[in-house]
């Protein structure tokens, strides 16, 4: 008995939620959401102000369902697969809760569906803390907490532009925090398998 | 006056605590693996755990007496299958195991003058 066995039981934890892609996995899904998003937008633009609005404000709810219900069904795939359970904090609870939320954030006008509009990179950021906190991942939590300031700092670049099209910069921004998301989803995924 | 008699006493040792069927090493491993998974497979857990087919069953075995797991064996398709899910009881186990190792590490690592 000592702290080496106790080391071992850690490491052994650290293998499964690796098996489980923990990190990699919420990363990569929510890395191609906040890519698409930019492309959303700018379509969405084509529409006319009245169906530019409606899409913009429905992206980011939509988007996080489909996120979350896209990683129910991986973590079910992987279970299939390689034979590793999704334990007691699993992708289904957690999109059931998020279901119930929004419906509560729809039926009761909170305001708060308008961070996806006037902060896009932070709806994913707080997304991505709920599941941190969800599956007790310390890494998931900082990529997070990076995103949430990025996207902080961008709405508050982006409102202190002049109102003419100085507003732009927020595409690259957003293409640029996407891809990072998704590279770094597929560098932890690899060292997610390898342990 | 003198203190009485059961204030020096510090009690059973905690490692008396241990209970001898989370206490093995692999069985411990077992139950920390599938307190992180819930439940896993029986190629999972022999992968994860270097372990063989007999190795595994026997210590399955031991867990499963003592209700810690429950083992369902099943077919997907033609193909046997064996899944070993964690029961309460065995999180409870695991946890209290992991309750009086702590305990014991605080007390090894106490310097004598402050060992009761």
């Amino acid at each position: 008995m000592s702290n080496q066995m106790i080391d071992d039981l850690a490491q052994l934890r650290a293998r499964v939620r690796g098996a489980q892609r923990i990190v990699s996995a919420p990363l990569l899904t929510f890395g191609v959401l906040v890519l698409i998003y930019p492309l959303v937008a700018l379509l969405a633009g084509l529409l006319g102000a009245g169906g530019n609005h409606l899409v913009v404000l429905a992206y980011w709810p939509l988007a996080t369902a489909a996120g979350l219900v896209t990683l129910w069904l991986a973590a079910r795939r992987r279970t299939l697969r390689d034979g590793v359970g999704e334990g007691t904090h699993d992708y289904g609870t957690a999109t059931r809760t998020y279901l119930v939320v929004l419906v509560i954030m729809l039926v009761g006008f909170i305001p708060a569906l308008f961070i996806g509009v006037f902060m896009p990179l932070v709806w994913p950021a707080l997304v991505l803390i709920a599941l941190a906190v969800w599956q007790r991942s310390n890494p998931l939590y900082t990529w997070a907490a990076a995103i949430g300031i990025t996207g902080g700092v961008t709405t508050v670049l982006l409102a202190a532009s002049s109102p003419e099209g100085n507003g732009w910069f927020w595409l690259p921004i957003h293409a640029a925090v996407g891809l990072a998301m998704i590279i770094g989803g597929l560098v932890i995924r690899r060292r997610e398998a390898a342990a | 006056m003198s203190a009485p008699p059961d204030a020096a006493d510090p009690g059973p040792h905690p490692a008396l605590n241990l209970d001898d069927a989370v206490h093995q090493k692999t069985r411990l491993a077992l139950l920390t693996v599938l307190d992180e998974a819930g439940r896993a497979d029986f190629p999972f857990l022999k992968r994860t755990l270097a372990l063989t087919d007999g190795n595994l069953g026997r210590h399955l075995d031991v867990l499963a007496g003592q209700a810690l797991v429950e083992v369902t064996k099943g077919y997907e398709g033609r193909r046997p299958r064996t899944w070993v899910a964690i029961t309460p009881k065995g999180r409870e186990a695991l946890a209290a195991e992991m309750s009086v190792l702590a305990t014991l590490l605080r007390r090894f690592h106490r310097t004598p003058e402050e060992a009761p």
